[in-house]
């Protein structure tokens, strides 16, 4: 190989590789400029707003057929639950100064307690669940337009008794109440199997509300607390049964004592029906009316200013009429002599359907479940005279033991004519320490 | 005759569309593992990195890279063919095979596997490699019983040689460009060799995926004298990727195509992948060759490998859920209620509706005016107002750095004997965080968890960093976890190779010291005594031994066999509980032990190569932990699994035939036998608390090893003209593919209350393979010199000829399950690319 021809090769080598390299870099400067890492922000889409409703005129839409809204219409509302506690799940409830409704969203989250938001309702649907009326699939990414945050909404102050459908999905606030003594020591809910459960609210006059909290709620686990106080919840609807729905625990302040309770068994009874307006069923300060065939009760009546306890098939449109008054629970452990006196009478004799009982199992609710025993009470019967209040005698109860009930059972049947009146009065239950001696 | 009668059926072959491959020297094919793009991802919605998370970041199972330049026909077709499809040598993990460059281990000290993605694209640079498959013989480690393969990178070892090559293709990437150029040893004592490559690609295979990579090599050796020489060796290769994605058949059918991706979606018209990795973790290793006299080596490096890894991904707070293939919006859901069944079938047609909703994660970030109270402090904290993002972008970090030094000697004792050994000692630091990628138009995130502010009711528990509560995160802050892992390992082995005429033999023995433990750096509010700072030392010693004798039966017969026993510690990645939050580890931590032995006949005539092989191999004391949302928990759980026990058995068989001067064939089968063998513990904990939630015992005696192809077998014919140049066929087949099981199915628990006649008892007990699968290969080449010393090589192969798209060559089943209803959380498949080409061209010179 000659000298020319080896330089001719370098060359032809050099030019080559620099071919390639150049070939090569061209190629990834090219290339590269193509993978894209930077993507410009999407441009906002405003929220059309449309027709704008207030919640109660929303809520008056509903007339027992669901709707489903097509167009834009908003409505302004400020939220009063979310669903961050667990305690209620693809929901919210959302109030404004006309009204409250439950929200039910096509995904957990993102409303929060104060928000003050703009919801177009349109590819929502207004419908009714178990008698709760309700804004169904709600977007909240789509749909929802927050103005403002924090904004705080008062609870109304109400009693349990005010608590109806109409207020349903509004935030309230109930004073001076406690949950049942047959509550106490639970948890709010089975967070162990993740169930809801259900605690029974109490106020002084004995009127009940259910608090209603789901076992994925964070404060499932917590015991309720035993004592008597306010508590702030929104009102909820279950076919006939209304609930209220706990935000978070600091919102039940039940810091003061608690007053006896209607399950609380009390060691003395002393009842003379005179709180009772006349017609007004024997239910109240622990007392049980149970109307068990037919729809009468025992109820309270008047005659000169004297209240007292009445159960009659008179004028019945029941075949049959069985009705039973029982008195809170008593413990009757704490007596050393416990005894019991009433008295009773009769009106319009027909029949001996009047009788009086003792328990130690009776549950609060289920009669027909209970061990009743007779009583040897002295009963107003046949042979004394119409309206004359008889006395029952003083009745030993020191055999029992534990925590008894005692009950006035009347039975009439209309078309047998069995329709006669018995009445109940100044039931009395105490320990007779004096007689002991 | 046979010859005549090969030659004359090979173009009818070749019209039935017979597949092909071809295994030389100067095919540059290179074979992107489909499997590093259809990892099996575990269902893991979003703030947990589990195991099977982090090899989904990175390219896994690529042993095959390594294997095609095996001159076993087995190992070669193994890594060639099968490879794609999930095959794995011996069945083996990856932690079974440690790969080295110049001498130094790169198995990631956490997880056991080596990361090939570390030096992807690098293929010219890194050509040169030394090993063995199986228990043998390595003089740079004890190895482990998968093998040991050290890719050479010292610049002396470079012959003098520049090379450019340009390859296109429709696979992971689009287009490689790569240049090499290596001046060998100079007069002067200086080599040096360079190598730069770049891949490429708008969208791969995949929709929606993308690649972009950029690689360098340097290694430069400067011999001082006759003795001493030393040499510095740096490397990196940057990437990022588009994910693809995994998800149920139904999703597949819906979408009318087995690469469904929903890891993509469009931004303002641009498609945009919500999981892309990024990693670039370089090593620079400085060496010292002493060459001690004529017979003894001692060769010494400092290494340092750092750098950052990790995959974006998509985080939601207080939202819907985004991926478009989350169960709730498939038909099957609503199975029971037409309406809502024909509803999300007509979503699913429209393809936009299948896919990610970039526009509107941004439209709902942009509406949520949100006020965060207590920042910084619960007692006196800021307050801000501002749009809180509901949906973001975050890159799960998992960066390192790790120092190591490693010195190994090679001495020749006589003509019969080598004696060899060293130490390798690192101390590694993983670091792994998250970091904000993308607000999507917000204006923050704030770094709590939310399954904890529901589950519990103080807030102080949902805190990430107690010491930063209510923290506002902004884009590229760190946030949610950051833990350091911390290992440190020492490790010795020592070696004698005995050569005699009739005989050889060798004995190896390992003894290794490791100690790994956790640094938190934020304090967890559900973890508030046990999150923080360094976390309890965990050490083991762990030792090996192997042996293997060669009998030499004549000079083209040898009969060959291998034992060895080895304990390894256990790998810090499987040892915590929930290493993100705690510093808990699971119970009774032992290492693992393997027993492994094989048998060989080797022929070696001048026209046939074969091997035959039986294997046995024996894990014992295996762990396995992961974590999942558990959907009637509504949270994330915990599920850790020991004493996993597993038996790996099969037979290795290769022919490598040479039919006439211009006509090879080769005949490969590989039958495997991998099952459990013991019945595992689980527990299961919630990962928001230490409590456990349950004990169980896993009834998985006699289970197939998933996730794997147990079985294959490849055909193939190869004619190289004299005219330089060659064409092949090559037709593969696969069997027993099986789902990776979901242990929790497999216990007493899970079939309560049913009898065995009952169809869910075999539902959920089940396992069987997948269908079985063909493929047809072809490839062709040719090679041109230019002038004396200069060449053009063309190359092309195409892949899956009949384009088989229906071959399922894994996938896994969910951890979630409805014991009632099995389908309700249907398994997860990846299939085999189709038809796919990689036309490669190369200058040499």
């Amino acid at each position: 190989m000659n000298t020319h021809k080896i330089k001719n090769t370098m060359k032809i080598k050099r030019k080559l590789f620099a071919h390639s390299i150049f070939i090569a870099l061209a190629f990834a400067l090219i290339t590269a400029g193509c993978i894209k890492d930077d993507f410009a922000k999407p441009d906002m889409e405003e929220m059309p707003v449309g027709d704008i409703l207030n919640v109660s005129e929303l809520r008056n839409l509903y007339d027992g057929q669901r709707i489903k809204f097509t167009g834009d219409t908003s409505v302004y509302a400020v939220v009063t639950m979310d669903d961050k506690s667990g305690n209620i799940y693809r929901n919210a409830f959302i109030q404004d100064e006309t009204g409250a409704i439950n929200l039910r969203l096509i995904t957990p989250g993102g409303l929060y307690e104060g928000d003050s938001i703009r919801i177009n309702i349109k590819n929502t649907i207004l419908s009714s669940y178990q008698n709760m009326l309700q804004l169904d699939s709600v977007d909240v990414d789509k749909y929802i337009e927050k103005l403002a945050t924090n904004v705080k909404k008062e609870p109304d102050v109400v009693t349990i008794e005010n608590i109806t459908s109409h207020k349903q999905a509004q935030l309230i606030k109930l004073e001076n109440v406690q949950f049942r003594a047959s509550e106490l020591g639970k948890t709010f809910a089975d967070a162990d199997n993740l169930l809801a459960e259900n605690r029974i609210l109490e106020d002084s006059l004995g009127n009940t509300i259910i608090v209603r909290t789901s076992g994925y709620a964070a404060f499932a686990d917590d015991t309720i607390p035993d004592g008597r106080g306010s508590l702030i919840g929104i009102v909820s609807q279950h076919r006939e049964d209304l609930q209220l729905f706990i935000r978070r625990l600091d919102e039940v302040e039940f810091d003061l004592e608690r007053f006896e309770g209607i399950d609380d068994p009390l060691t003395s009874i002393d009842e003379d029906f005179q709180s009772y307006p006349d017609h007004a069923v024997i239910d109240k300060y622990g007392w049980t009316a149970i109307a068990q065939e037919g729809n009468r009760n025992w109820i309270c009546r008047t005659f000169n200013d004297n209240h007292y306890a009445q159960a009659t098939a008179y004028n019945s449109a029941d075949p049959t009429n069985i009705m039973w008054m029982i008195t809170p629970p008593v413990d009757i452990n704490e007596l050393t002599n416990p005894v019991l006196k009433f008295q009773s009478a009769q009106a319009f004799y027909s029949h001996d359907g009047f009788e009086v009982f003792i328990a130690t199992d009776f549950d609060g609710t289920n009669v027909e479940d209970a061990n009743w025993e007779t009583l040897p009470a002295t009963l107003a019967g046949e042979n004394d005279p119409e309206n004359q209040w008889i006395d029952s005698g003083i009745i030993d109860l020191s055999v029992y033991s534990g925590t008894i009930h005692i009950a006035w059972r009347y039975e009439g049947n209309a078309t047998a004519g069995e329709t006669g009146s018995f009445r109940v009065d100044n039931v009395q239950l105490y320990d007779d320490v004096d007689d002991k001696k | 005759m046979i010859k005549k009668i090969l030659l004359s059926s090979l173009p009818l072959m070749l019209l039935i569309c017979f597949p092909l491959t071809g295994q030389t020297n100067n095919n540059d094919n290179e074979r992107d593992t489909i499997i590093d793009d259809f990892e099996p991802e575990a269902d893991i919605p979003y703030a947990v990195v589990s195991p099977d998370e982090l090899e989904a970041d990175t390219e896994s199972y690529d042993i095959s890279s390594l294997l095609q330049g095996s001159r076993d026909i087995f190992v070669s077709t193994a890594g060639f063919n099968f490879g794609n499809a999930r095959f794995r040598l011996r069945g083996y993990d990856g932690e079974n095979t440690i790969v080295m460059i110049n001498d130094i281990p790169v198995n990631s000290p956490e997880i056991g596997r080596a990361f090939y993605s570390v030096w992807g694209g690098l293929n010219d640079a890194t050509r040169m490699t030394v090993g063995h498959h199986g228990i043998g013989v390595a003089r740079e480690h004890f190895g482990a019983f998968g093998g040991a393969n050290n890719i050479v990178t010292r610049a002396s070892e470079y012959g003098p040689n520049t090379r450019v090559t340009y390859s296109f293709t429709n696979r992971a990437y689009t287009h490689r460009a790569m240049a090499l150029h290596s001046t060998g040893l100079m007069d002067n004592g200086w080599a040096f060799t360079f190598s730069g490559s770049t891949r490429l690609a708008e969208e791969g295979y995949v929709e929606g995926t993308f690649y972009e990579n950029y690689a360098y090599f340097l290694s430069a050796e400067k011999q001082l004298n006759d003795n001493h020489s030393i040499g510095f060796i740096g490397f990196g290769s940057p990437s990022r990727r588009g994910s693809p994605g995994v998800s149920t058949q139904e999703a597949y059918d819906l979408a009318g195509s087995n690469y469904y991706n929903p890891n993509w979606g469009y931004q303002n018209g641009e498609k945009r992948n919500a999981r892309v990795s990024n990693y670039h973790q370089p090593m620079l290793i400085l060496s010292h060759y002493w060459d001690v006299n004529d017979d003894t080596e001692l060769n010494t490096s400092l290494s340092y490998s750092f750098g950052r890894g990790g995959r974006t991904s998509l985080n939601w707070y207080d939202a819907a859920d985004p991926r478009p293939d989350y169960y709730r919006y498939l038909p099957s859901y609503h199975q029971h209620d037409q309406g809502l069944f024909n509803y999300y079938t007509e979503l699913w047609q429209d393809k936009e509706n299948r896919q990610l909703q970039w526009d509107e994660f941004y439209n709902a970030n942009y509406k949520n005016l949100y006020t965060q109270e207590n920042i910084g402090s619960f007692e006196n904290g800021e307050t801000a107002t501002g749009m809180r993002s509901k949906y973001s972008l975050e890159d799960r970090r998992n960066d390192h750095a790790r120092l190591g030094l490693t010195s190994n000697f090679t001495s020749f004792q006589g003509d019969h004997l080598v004696l060899s050994g060293g130490v390798n000692l690192y101390w590694h630091e993983g670091y792994h965080f998250k970091e904000m990628v993308d607000l999507l138009g917000g204006d923050w995130w704030v770094d709590v968890d939310q399954f904890a502010e529901r589950d519990f009711d103080d807030p102080q528990m949902a805190q990430n960093d107690l010491n930063n509560p209510n923290r506002l995160i902004d884009e590229g802050d760190r946030f949610g976890y950051d833990y350091t892992a911390n290992v440190h390992n020492y490790e010795g082995f020592a070696q004698a190779e005995f050569t005699y005429p009739r005989y050889d033999f060798y004995v190896a023995g390992m003894l290794s010291h490791n100690t790994f433990w956790r640094t938190g750096h934020m304090q967890n509010g559900r973890f508030p005594d046990n999150s923080y700072g360094d976390g309890e030392k965990h050490s083991f010693t762990d030792f090996g031994a192997k042996g293997g004798f060669t009998w030499k039966i004549t000079g083209r017969h040898y009969l060959t066999t291998n034992m060895g026993y080895m304990t390894r510690a256990p790998f810090f990645r499987n040892a915590y509980i929930s290493p993100r939050v705690r510093d808990d580890v699971i119970e009774n931590l032992t290492s693992e032990k393997i027993m492994s032995g094989d048998i060989n006949y080797i022929v070696r005539t001048p026209t046939i190569k074969s091997r035959l092989t039986l294997f046995y191999t024996d894990f014992s004391d295996q762990t396995w932990s992961r974590s999942f949302y558990h959907d009637e928990m509504r949270t994330f759980v915990n599920y850790i699994m020991t004493d996993i026990d597993k038996q790996h058995m099969g037979a290795e068989l290769g022919i490598d035939l040479n039919l006439s001067p211009t006509l090879s064939m080769h005949i490969v089968g590989g039958l495997g036998d991998y099952i459990y063998t013991s019945r595992p513990n689980v527990t299961i904990a919630q990962d928001n608390d230490a409590e456990i939630l349950e004990e169980r015992t896993v009834y998985f005696e006699n289970y197939k090893v998933g996730g794997i192809t147990h079985n294959a077998a490849s055909v193939g014919f190869r004619y190289n003209s004299p005219r330089y140049w060659f064409v092949g066929v090559t037709g593969n087949y696969f069997n027993g593919v099986y789902l990776d099981v979901n242990p929790d199915r497999r216990t007493q628990q899970a079939v309560d209350g049913y009898v065995t006649s009952d169809p869910q008892w075999d539902q959920l007990l089940g396992q069987s393979p997948l269908d079985d699968s063909f493929t047809v290969d072809l490839f062709a080449g040719i090679s041109y010199r230019i002038a004396r010393g200069y060449f053009i090589n063309v190359s092309l192969s195409v892949d899956n000829v009949l384009n088989n798209t229906d071959f399922a060559m894994g996938g896994f089943e969910q951890l979630r399950y409805d014991s009632q209803e099995i389908d309700r959380y249907p398994p997860k498949y990846f299939y085999l690319y189709g038809r796919n080409y990689f036309l490669n061209v190369v200058f040499r010179m």
